[in-house]
Order: C-alpha cells, then sequence, then structure tokens
C-alpha cells in the first residue's frame, strides 16, 4: 500500500471542496442515490467505490453538471452549483474511453476547453505544449487521436483535463481499459499529478486494489448509499460492515455471537476472546493476520485460535497463502512467508489458524 | 477449383444484373447520335446534330437552371430542417415522438400525385404555382425525410461522451453540436443532402401540378417535350444528364480512394513511430 503523503501539496489552495447534500437520483422505480451526503476537502485525492450499479458513476456525472440530482444540492467551492449547466463549472473530468474528439489533432483536443474558456491566443500553445510535457507526449502534438495507443489517448485526455487549471479534476473509471502494467504506471502518475497541481481529485472506480492505491481517502457506495469513509486504511483495518469487509480486500469471516467479550463461533466449536466490548454477528480476520502452525497447537494466552485441514497451498513467490477449511466447513485463507524448507503445511495436514486478539475484528 | 467456379458464376451474375440495371439507360446515348429524327433504336448513322440544336434552344438552359436552382435551395433547407428534426427524435423527450416521426416520414410514404394535388390547389389560392418559391417548398417537404433518416443514423452512433466531454471544457449546447456532433455525423448530412438533392432535382409528379408556362423544371420539359415532338434532342438531354451523373460519382469515388490512401498512409507512420 502507498503512503498516502499530504505533506508535499502546495500550500496555495488550488483545489476547490466539493459538498454534496442530501442528493436522491431515481430512475423509474430504482433509487440509484438514496439520499447521500458527502463532504470532499480542498486538495484531496478521494474515491468513489463500488460496483456496478451502486451509483458512484452517477454521483460524479452529478458533480459533473451531467446529471439532474431529482433532490438536493451541490456545492463547489462554496458556490451553489446545483442549477448550473456542465459548461459553466469550469471542471476537468477525465471519461471511459477517453473520450477524445477523433477529428481534432492532439494539440486542437488539448487546447479545446482554452479556446472555449476564452484564452489569449498567444497564450494556448504554450499552455498546450506544457500540459503535454506533464503527461510526455509533447511530441506527439500533431497526431490524431486514432494514431495512439491507449495509454496514449489516455495521457492525451488528462492534459486535456488539467490544461485549464480547474480547481477539481473528475475521473470516471480512466484506466479501466488499460492493461494492468499500463494501469499500474497510469495509476503512480495519476497521484503524482495530483500531488504537484494541489487540485481536488474524485475519482471512479470499480477497483478496489485501485482505489487502495491512490486515494487520501475512500466513499464505499452500496445501492445509492455510501456504506463507509475513510482512509485506505480505515477500510481495511476498520470495515465498519460486512459489505465493506468482502468488497475491500480478501477476508475471513466466522460467522457467531458476542458474549461478555467473547466471539462464540458455534459453527466451529470454538471462542474467540475480543479485545473490546463489542456486538455484531461476524468476526473477521484478514489473510496476513492469521499464523498457520501445523498439528494441533496450544495458543498463546494473546492469541485465538481455530483448527483446520489445509487443502491447497499456493506460493506466489515473495508470499504463500494457504487454504483450509475448518470442522464447521469455512474456508479460511491465510498469507505467510515462504518456508525455508517443509514445515509441515501441506495439503491434508492439520493446521492451526491462530491471530492476536486485537486482529479480530467484528462486524454487524 | 470448385471455389473459383463459384466466383466466376458469381461475377457473371453481377454482370448480368449490371447490365439488366444500366442498358435500359445507356441506351440514350447512342439514339443522341442517331440521324433518324425519330426516336429510334437501333440507330442508324452518327450526328452531333440533336446536341447542336439543344444548345440552341434556350428554353432547356431556362428549365435546367430552374431545376438546380429549386434543387440547390431545397435541398439546403432540407438539410437545416431535417437535421434539426432527426436531433429533436433521437435526442428529445416528449410526448407524441413517434407520431412526430411519422409525419415527418408520411411524404415518403403519401403518393406523389395526391401531394402535388393537394399542394396544386392550395398554391393556386396563395399564387405559388409557378413560382421558385412554390416548387422550394414542397421539394423540402419531400427531401427533409431522407435527411432525417441518414442524420438519426448518424446520431444514434454519435458517443454522448465526447459531447459530454466538450460540455464540460466549457462549450455549450450549441458550439458542442458545431464543433464535435457534426463533424461526427458529416458524412450522414453530406448523404441526406444528395438524397435531398435528386429527390427534387428529377421530381417530376408534382412538378407536372405546379408548373406552367411561368416556371418549368428540367423533367417536366422533358415530359412535355415527349409528346409534342420524338426527335432525339430529348435523347440528347438525357445523355448529357446522365455524363454529369456518372461525374458526380467518379468524383466521390475518387475522393474516397484518397482518403483512404491518406489514411493507410498514416497509420504506416504509426508502425514506424516506436512508443
Amino acid at each position: 500500500m502507498s503512503q498516502n503523503t499530504t505533506d508535499s501539496r502546495p500550500d496555495d489552495q488550488a483545489g476547490a471542496s466539493i459538498n454534496v447534500e442530501k442528493v436522491r437520483k431515481q430512475y423509474g422505480a430504482t433509487t440509484v442515490l438514496d439520499d447521500v451526503s458527502l463532504d470532499i476537502r480542498a486538495g484531496e485525492f478521494i474515491t468513489l467505490l463500488g460496483a456496478s450499479g451502486s451509483g458512484k458513476s452517477t454521483l460524479l456525472n452529478i458533480i459533473a453538471g451531467f446529471t439532474k440530482a431529482d433532490g438536493g444540492r451541490v456545492h463547489i467551492g462554496g458556490r451553489d452549483l446545483t442549477k448550473v449547466p456542465a459548461h459553466r463549472r469550469g471542471l476537468g473530468m477525465v471519461f471511459q474511453h477517453y473520450a477524445l474528439f477523433p477529428h481534432m489533432t492532439v494539440f486542437d483536443n488539448v487546447a479545446y476547453g482554452l479556446r472555449r474558456h476564452g484564452t489569449a491566443k498567444s497564450a494556448i500553445s504554450g499552455l498546450v505544449a506544457e500540459a503535454l510535457e506533464m503527461v510526455e507526449l509533447g511530441h506527439l502534438a500533431k497526431r490524431k487521436p486514432s494514431e495512439l495507443s491507449g495509454g496514449q489517448q489516455q495521457r492525451v485526455a488528462l492534459a486535456r483535463a488539467i490544461v485549464f487549471r480547474p480547481p477539481v479534476l473528475l475521473m470516471d473509471e480512466p484506466l479501466g481499459a488499460l492493461d494492468k502494467l499500463l494501469r499500474e504506471q497510469l495509476q503512480l502518475e495519476i497521484r503524482r499529478l495530483h500531488q504537484d497541481m494541489g487540485i481536488t481529485f474524485v475519482f471512479v472506480t470499480h477497483d478496489q486494489e485501485e482505489a487502495l492505491t491512490m486515494s487520501d481517502r475512500i466513499a464505499l457506495l452500496q445501492s445509492g448509499n455510501i456504506v463507509q469513509i475513510g482512509s485506505p486504511s480505515d477500510l481495511y483495518e476498520r470495515p465498519n460492515c460486512r459489505y465493506a469487509a468482502e468488497f475491500i480486500g480478501v477476508s475471513n469471516i466466522f460467522s457467531g455471537e458476542c458474549r461478555d467479550g467473547v466471539f462464540d463461533d458455534r459453527i466451529n466449536g470454538a471462542q474467540y476472546r475480543l479485545g473490546s466490548a463489542a456486538s455484531g454477528q461476524a468476526l473477521m480476520v484478514r489473510p496476513e493476520r492469521l499464523a498457520v502452525r501445523p498439528g494441533i497447537a496450544l495458543s498463546e494466552p494473546e492469541d485465538n485460535a481455530v483448527e483446520a485441514v489445509v487443502e491447497d497451498c499456493v506460493y506466489l513467490g515473495s508470499f504463500r497463502t494457504v487454504h483450509a477449511r475448518t470442522s464447521g466447513g469455512d474456508l479460511v485463507v491465510a498469507r505467510t512467508d515462504v518456508p525455508r524448507g517443509e514445515d509441515g503445511v501441506h495439503p491434508g495436514a492439520k493446521v492451526t489458524l491462530t491471530w492476536k486478539i486485537e486482529d479480530g475484528r467484528v462486524l454487524a | 477449383m470448385t471455389r473459383i467456379l463459384t466466383r466466376a458464376a458469381l461475377v457473371l451474375l453481377a454482370v448480368l444484373i449490371a447490365a439488366y440495371v444500366l442498358l435500359p439507360i445507356l441506351v440514350i446515348f447512342p439514339m443522341s447520335v442517331s440521324e433518324n429524327g425519330f426516336m429510334a433504336f437501333p440507330p442508324e448513322g452518327f450526328t452531333w446534330d440533336w446536341y447542336r440544336s439543344l444548345s440552341t434552344d434556350p428554353t432547356w438552359f431556362a428549365s435546367a437552371g430552374q431545376s438546380l436552382t429549386v434543387a440547390l435551395a431545397s435541398a439546403a433547407l432540407s438539410v437545416v430542417l431535417g437535421t434539426l428534426a432527426a436531433l429533436a427524435l433521437v435526442r428529445g423527450r416528449f410526448p407524441f415522438r413517434r407520431l412526430a416521426l411519422l409525419a415527418m416520414l408520411s411524404p415518403l410514404i403519401v403518393p406523389y400525385v395526391i401531394v402535388g394535388l393537394a399542394v396544386y390547389i392550395a398554391f393556386l389560392k396563395v399564387g405559388l404555382t409557378e413560382t421558385p418559391l412554390g416548387f422550394v417548398l414542397v421539394h423540402t417537404c419531400l427531401g427533409v425525410p431522407y435527411v432525417m433518416i441518414n442524420v438519426s443514423a448518424g446520431l444514434v452512433s454519435v458517443d454522448r461522451r465526447l459531447e459530454m466531454a466538450s460540455m464540460n471544457l466549457g462549450a455549450g449546447p450549441v458550439s458542442t453540436f458545431m464543433r464535435v456532433t457534426l463533424p461526427a455525423i458529416l458524412p450522414n448530412v453530406l448523404a441526406g443532402a444528395l438524397f435531398a438533392f435528386i429527390t427534387s432535382w428529377d421530381e417530376v409528379v408534382v412538378a407536372i401540378f405546379l408548373s406552367g408556362p411561368g416556371m418549368t423544371t428540367l423533367p417536366v420539359k422533358m415530359w412535355s417535350g415527349i409528346r409534342v415532338e420524338i426527335d432525339p434532342t430529348l435523347a440528347a438531354v438525357s445523355s448529357l444528364l446522365l455524363l454529369v451523373l456518372i461525374g458526380t460519382f467518379l468524383l466521390t469515388g475518387l475522393a474516397r480512394g484518397i482518403q483512404r490512401l491518406l489514411a493507410r498512409r498514416s497509420s504506416v507512420n504509426l508502425d514506424h513511430s516506436g512508443v
């Protein structure tokens, strides 16, 4: 996971805050956004994360001014823009599949916004060149979009969106059409752009890994509601519901009940101690927090333990995943270091899975 | 072997169909250079006389000029109205949309004789018969559906995100249409314009109702010509018209070929660019 630094950002407030207030959107009988409120700080990188149909793109389109909300307000930089049409909002946007104008050169694509905003002719070519330099495409200004690769087109789309220095940059799954390697490279470039420019970035994706990598904060959406909002580590380490735990990262979830500081896992006939008083029907442990010990080992006093039989071990170079089945039938995944030799963890072996008390999290 | 035979059969079939479609038209030319004073086939001898007599008769040129004016004006009007109608019907959300679509298409469905008669009666009252304006009004009506159908097909395939991108970059709806949407649907607009032009240029049924001593379009003049005198001057006119038509097609074909060649060259350049 990357460090989500905020200290390298310029002090002058180039970015604008965005306040979404009880925004509601319905298509026929389906509620796409259910009174969503969201405060985005000036200059932050926020990701709207969710499965398809969660309402994340609709929310972005309402901020951009393309979609009219049925209720609620949108303030950007303190101004109420609810009724202002898209072309007067002055926000930058990068679209899915780039949306470059096919009949214009790269230069004209990037200059488009400057010309519409009435930038002096003499200043345009300098600004366009500067923006293209930022995305390392200065040498391709005379090409048509159809003559560029997907990654290059996406960079042009970025340059076009930032050239007029908007206070907010909106991005709608901008990396969805690219292959993995290129996507990871562009993720880092977009983060670097964010740090250089200091403007507010609103990024929409369904890819939880991408969200963890890039964001200062993530807002997780599920069927028109924000179920959790927080830093990547908040969402990963401290999910507030089962949906959040399962959507982000891999999670092992035991069902049961909390009673007197103990989680009673009846399915596996085990009891787990809890770090603090909690209530809920599920206990979650991340794979990397689990330790795998061969045989039936007594757990150390500060650990919880459950017995299981290994079904599969997958070697992944820098680490190993162990898939094991508990007596109650739960499939548990543990992520461990790769042992130097045979450590008694192999398919068919009886093992004990242990975790520190504070690594278990009770979910509603 | 069978593949070659199938191919040969296909080519033969294509040639036969082309001959079937084109021969009745091409027969016109030999007739126009025949020495026989009546239009007859097969032609006898060879002479340019009928072309010469055509060039000395100013009424032909007057009619051709009137036809051209009407066709150009009604094509232009059809393009504007048809494109706007297509925009409304493809993008708009309003009640009775399908009914409006049907109304716009009705000139294609209603027999021209009925249109001609109805328009004639109406125009007589307001004095629009035998006037260029009258012709333009009716022919625009007939041309709009062609433009609308062509442009609608283009609009449906325009990526809405391009328009959103344009708006996001500060262009209003009109500016976005002119700079982004129109370039994308230009081929459809031009095809619609061509259809509208041709519809007006060779429209004869409605034109007969509206024509008179004051104004006669070329097709009407030809039609009445063959009823009065059947000398091959008419064949000469037809041949000239065909020549213009073939020329137009060759030119568009050539333009398209050049365009494709340029596209291929730029894609070849891309292969050398690396990155």
